[in-house]
């Protein structure tokens, strides 16, 4: 808690953005003046005014109500995307860096195999045969995001291991599963934290390119990524629309990096005295 | 260096194996039902079942996968299901749009990250610090499909300034092809541009505290010549590994960007492959793509090893 208040007095504005972001994307269906998926083709493409804030897309869909729906579906691929890297992730890290040996090996060339695809190239795998959706989008973005956590957490783990406080939890005892657990994984946090800030923000961009390239949301769901994609149809007599699209995914990024920054400079000191 | 290049490429083999495995079942789970793609819905069980069998989808898996390393590792990645046109000729000439792009980017990148990474270093924690940092993780943020819209809405649109999509290849017409490339490539080139700056930057503020270069600045060397002279060459020694680490996101990034600027590379082939459930095609780019990036990986340790003679070849392997 306290960590976090060192984060927001770093980082006031960015952290107020990431906090709005993620409130519009929790309360997109209270605060949502209009349904963002229900056409109304006398209003479409309409500039900004007092019935449509953010004036209206293609089918006269309110941009207001659409871009909060899209904060929704941009919190959810964040979250769920790193959360499936940091399962799949921590848990390689843990058991290759802690076992070493055969175990190691084999897991660190899986591992590298699984680096050598770039995530749009996973997710082209991944739609391939699944089929494009949001969804599958954010498994391909979690899949190929697992190096990352993995490597990460090996690191810390191969130094760790050979401390004295893992082998007396070891003399006492503890079964492997509780050392990993008690013993090593609180070592792990800080440097995953950092990472796990950094990678909200590269998961979102992934999902709204995906979603662009049609990979992952498919219309008339209200990724930024899908509105980006029909905006560009209209960018020559309508820039107002792809820049309001553009301008409220790129200040996310931001945001969420400039946050991420603070993170690390807040833990760093602690990474440092621990080693 | 030759006993250096042979174990790394050893070591490559059980990678690409699993590259290889991942690519080769993705599709193959999806190849079965290809007979009933080429017939249509309208298809009898008799003749789903003879076309499955001309295009041996009715092996074991085990057997089709030697075969079909057998075929890859001859160069034959098969044929495109939509027009029969030979997938290694469709791959390799996509892979020069892509690679051409790849490259200007880097180019880009690397000079103005070099710029930006040594001023904000020499003049560290200043305003012009702190202004270059923040436009580099700016760079870095802004969505590549988005900043590549705006692109061509300013040049294209506006100012009518270059071509907003049309390629042309560089053997064809050397300017009509690098006047399509350099929005695509500068759009893809912020991208690096940012981290690598960022990483040039605490490279080279190490560097200055090391003894050597407090040694160089004791001799009365100006400035400039211990950056030039000391300084900088050590420096941009990890930053070599890294930009090579970013290959990988620059593959993705111009995947991106070849869509939204038109480019016949890489990305638009394997996105209209999926689009007309083309797997040999998906299948050829994602092989060539993952093991190019392994091999350029390779390159990039090799050029570390080359660049640092602190690196011994047995250490660096380990």
């Amino acid at each position: 808690m306290k960590s976090a208040f060192a984060v927001f007095r770093r980082q006031p504005a960015a952290t107020t953005v990431v906090l709005l972001v993620l409130l519009c994307g929790l309360l997109a269906p209270v605060l949502a003046p209009y349904d963002p998926a229900v056409p109304h083709m006398p209003d479409r493409l309409q500039g900004p005014s007092a019935v449509y804030r953010l004036g209206t897309d293609e089918f006269g869909r309110d941009l207001l109500s659409r871009l909060l729906f899209g904060a929704r579906i941009a919190v959810q691929a964040g979250l769920i995307a790193v959360g499936i890297a940091m399962a799949g992730g921590v848990l390689v890290g843990l058991l290759a860096g802690y076992f070493g040996g055969r175990l190691d090996y084999t897991l660190s060339r899986l591992v590298e195999g699984l680096q050598a695809f770039p995530v749009v190239l996973l997710a082209i795998v991944i739609t391939a045969i699944l089929g494009p959706s949001v969804h599958h989008a954010m498994l391909a973005i979690g899949i190929a995001t697992i190096p990352d956590f993995a490597r990460i957490t090996r690191g810390v783990v191969l130094p760790t291991k050979e401390q004295q406080f893992v082998e007396a939890s070891r003399v006492m005892g503890a079964s492997h599963a509780r050392t990993l657990r008690r013993a090593i994984m609180p070592s792990c946090l800080p440097a995953l934290t950092v990472l796990f800030s950094f990678s909200i923000a590269n998961a979102i961009l992934y999902e709204s390119g995906l979603s662009f390239l049609g990979l992952g949301a498919q219309p008339p769901q209200p990724s930024w990524g899908t509105m980006l994609s029909s905006a560009k149809s209209y960018m020559f007599d309508d820039p107002w629309y792809t820049i309001i699209v553009g301008v409220t995914l790129s200040a996310t990024i931001i945001a969420l990096n400039l946050v991420g920054d603070a993170v690390r400079e807040t833990i760093d000191p602690l990474l440092g005295g621990r080693t | 260096m030759g006993a250096y290049l042979i174990q790394r490429l050893l070591g490559v083999i059980p990678v690409i194996l699993v590259i290889s495995v991942v690519t080769f079942l993705t599709t193959a789970q999806v190849r079965g039902d290809a007979a009933s793609v080429l017939l249509g819905p309208t298809a009898t069980p008799e003749r789903a079942a003879e076309v499955r069998n001309r295009l041996g989808l009715d092996q074991p898996l085990p057997v089709r996968y030697v075969k079909w390393m057998g075929q890859v590792l001859q160069g034959d990645l098969g044929n495109s299901i939509l027009n029969r046109q030979s997938v290694t000729s469709l791959v390799g000439s996509a892979l020069r749009v892509t690679l051409e792009q790849i490259v200007l980017a880097m180019l880009f990148a690397g000079l103005t990250a070099l710029l930006i990474g040594v001023v904000a270093a020499v003049w560290r924690g200043s305003w012009i610090d702190r202004l270059l940092m923040t436009v580099a993780l700016i760079g870095t943020s802004v969505p590549t499909f988005w900043l590549g819209l705006v692109l061509i809405y300013l040049f294209s649109v506006r100012w009518q300034l270059l071509p907003p999509s049309g390629f042309v290849p560089f053997t064809v017409d050397p300017v009509a092809n690098l006047k399509a490339m350099v929005l695509p490539s500068f759009a893809l080139g912020v991208y690096l541009a940012g981290p690598l700056a960022r990483f040039i930057r605490s490279s080279l503020i190490e560097t200055l505290q090391t003894q050597y270069v407090t040694t160089a600045r004791a001799k009365g060397l100006t400035e400039s010549r211990v950056m030039r002279g000391h300084a900088l060459k050590n420096a941009l020694i990890p930053t070599v590994t890294f930009a090579g680490l970013q290959i990988g996101g620059l593959l993705g990034g111009a995947i991106v960007t070849e869509v939204v600027f038109s480019l016949p590379g890489t990305g638009s082939l394997a996105l209209n492959g999926i689009l007309n459930r083309d797997f040999p095609v998906i299948q050829g780019v994602v092989l060539v793509v993952a093991c190019g990036y392994v091999l350029i990986n390779i390159g990039v340790d090799c050029v570390y090893v080359l660049l640092d003679p602190r690196i011994t070849f047995a250490t660096s392997s380990s």
